[in-house]
């Protein structure tokens, strides 16, 4: 399938500079970013804040967000697609930096949700792969004050209403051989508190929103415990949990799966999932 | 009616059914033989298993007592007492050359033979499956060796629907098995000792393998050590040998020649303890058997293909199943 071209609807997160700047000169990611806004004809009052993977190098805006708005839109479901900021740009406080821009991306969709026409209620987040490990901090690390607030939008809550997270790394406690996402979220010789702080499965709660787990067990790059471990955490402490788990996907496969494979019938049953979540 | 322990296992079922957010209030069952509402059953098309006696036989054979159950206008055919294995034959308007063969569950109780029988045919004879219905004799209607009577019958059914597939025109080689609970358990036996003997081979046909080309395992049973609940009991009866205990904790059984296994498990399921899917899941990763798995926050237990309330995502299952039989053997990825 093609892919979707990117929204012109965008907004930033930050007025002024966002925290922790200015970033290096040979940056790889956005000095501004940004939230980019993809409408579908029919709005349910739906809305799902998206977080793209990339292992924290890069962002992809296309595969794990302008194609998951397409997919989604069908359904009623308004997606906002953040191009978040890469910790290792050399912002101060790197490890804070994805989710300053998760939090505030989640207060401002609220702050104007009657301009994009959904229910503040009803907005979620979703993540890919390292935009699921920023996804896994979202619904866990919701109020961790991680910036100064900037403005009204700043007093509202950051708690999802429901997490989708696919192929997410969701512990840096282990390190998987091919997985990035640690060192460049944490740097080098992280501290064990860090680690914990930004390790969903370790900071679950009875208050972490509803969670979507979707994992194929041939991915080659974040193994699929990272999904089973999660959803054990989160079923301990009586946190609703829908689990699939694919025989065949690999990594990265956003919205991109052929019709003959079971993992393209996602988006229907996440619409589903998330309307039971949203009533 | 009587009130013995099989009937309190049948109420305590249906209760449990019952709790289903949408689910009307059960009434009391009503034999089969007098109730309007009870469909057409057995079909037309069907053949015993063992036509000179099943093994094990008992003097005097179950009778016959099938219960219509739920809630008025959405009730449905439990078999209670039975007498002999037969397997009924569902045959598809436009065949795809595929068989498919469903195991009904009920606690090793009963047998839900139109919630997980009837209905999986209609669903999969329209995508162009010949569908058998395993009907299995239940373990504590008084066969000896209890533990090893649906397996017997399991093992023969694949034996002889391989032996007769000219009869359907299928492929014996992708003939695949889906089990619901109890016969998840039984789904979950077939696949991993389906080469086990239970049984002196009774004539050719049993030189044939008994082996799926895939298994279906809905809402299963799989560890009898995990499930002390009363599918546990009723197949294993009181004071069963060690060996027969540790038999059917059927992931304790999966080798690299088990066949590739769909899970499907509702988180909210108060019957059957997920563990049992993840146990099995974990096996068969380990033994690296194809595998792949579907937990459902919302479902319960035994909802089949009929009995989810609309709008849940578990509704989906149907489709999953048919699109992963497809990779592995059987029929065609899209519906005829």
């Amino acid at each position: 399938m093609a892919n979707a071209p990117l929204s012109t609807e965008r907004f930033r997160l930050w007025p002024e500079t966002p925290p922790g700047g200015p970033p290096a000169a040979n940056r790889k990611g956005t000095a501004e970013p940004t939230v980019s806004v993809y409408r579908p004809p029919r709005p349910d009052g739906r809305g799902v804040v998206v977080f793209p993977g990339g292992g924290y190098v890069f962002v992809s805006q296309v595969g794990e967000g302008a194609n998951i708005a397409r997919a989604l839109a069908p359904f009623g479901i308004t997606t906002f697609v953040v191009d978040y900021r890469l910790p290792v740009d050399g912002w101060n406080r790197r490890y804070d930096v994805p989710l300053q821009d998760a939090q505030r991306a989640i207060r401002l969709v609220r702050r104007h949700a009657d301009r994009y026409r959904i229910d503040p209620k009803k907005l979620g987040i979703m993540g890919f792969s390292a935009g699921g490990h920023l996804g896994s901090v979202a619904v866990t690390a919701y109020d961790d004050e991680v910036y100064k607030p900037v403005d009204f939008a700043d007093t509202l809550s950051a708690r999802p209403a429901f997490g989708g997270l696919f192929y997410p790394v969701t512990t840096l406690t282990v390190v998987p051989p091919r997985s990035q996402s640690r060192r460049n979220l944490l740097g080098p010789d992280p501290a064990p508190s860090l680690i914990t702080r930004y390790s969903a499965v370790e900071r679950v709660t009875v208050r972490t929103p509803p969670l979507f787990l979707c994992h194929a067990m041939d991915d080659p790059i974040v193994p699929y415990w990272m999904s089973t471990g999660l959803a054990k955490a989160a079923r301990a402490r009586g946190v609703a949990v829908e689990m699939h788990l694919l025989e065949t996907g690999g990594h990265g496969f956003g919205a991109s799966l052929p019709p003959d494979l079971t993992g393209s019938r996602w988006p229907e049953m996440f619409a589903l999932w998330t309307k039971r979540h949203t009533r | 009616m009587r009130i013995d322990r099989r009937t309190l296992i049948g109420s305590a079922l249906a209760m449990t059914l019952a709790s289903r957010a949408n689910a009307q209030e059960w009434g009391k069952p009503t034999p089969a033989a007098t109730s309007v509402d009870r469909p057409d059953w057995p079909p037309p098309e069907h053949f015993p298993l063992w036509p000179n006696g099943a093994p094990g036989t008992p003097d005097t054979l179950p009778v016959p007592h099938n219960t219509m159950n739920g809630p008025a206008g959405d009730r449905q055919l439990w078999l209670y007492g039975v007498p002999e294995a037969f397997v009924a034959v569902y045959r598809p308007k436009t065949p795809n050359g595929h068989g498919l063969m469903s195991i009904p569950g009920g606690g090793y109780g009963f047998l839900s033979v139109q919630n997980e029988g009837m209905d999986i045919a209609r669903y999969y004879t329209q995508r162009g499956y010949t569908v058998f219905v395993l009907i299995y004799r239940l373990p504590g209607e008084g066969w000896a060796q209890r533990w090893d009577v649906p397996l017997q019958d399991a093992q023969r059914a694949m034996r002889l629907i391989r032996a007769r597939a000219s009869t359907w025109g299928i492929d014996p080689e992708t003939l695949g098995i889906v089990g619901f609970s109890a016969g998840g358990h039984l789904g979950a036996s077939l696949a991993t000792l389906y080469d086990t003997k239970v049984y002196e081979p009774v004539d050719a046909d049993d030189e044939r393998s008994a082996r799926p080309a895939f298994a279906g395992l809905c809402y299963p049973v799989i560890d009898l050590s995990i499930d002390k609940s009363h599918s546990s009991q009723n197949l294993l009866g009181p004071n069963p040998p060690a060996d027969a205990v540790a038999r059917y904790d059927t992931s304790r059984q999966v080798t690299a020649k088990t066949p590739p296994l769909f899970l499907v498990q509702a988180l909210d399921d108060p019957l059957v303890n997920p563990d049992n899917s993840l146990a099995m899941l974990a096996s068969a990763r380990e033994a690296k058997v194809p595998v792949e798995a579907h937990f459902f926050e919302e479902g319960g237990h035994g909802f089949g293909i009929e009995h989810l309330a609309e709008g849940l995502p578990a509704n989906l299952w149907p489709e999953l199943f048919a699109l992963w039989m497809a990779k592995h053997g059987g029929g065609a990825a899209t519906p005829a």
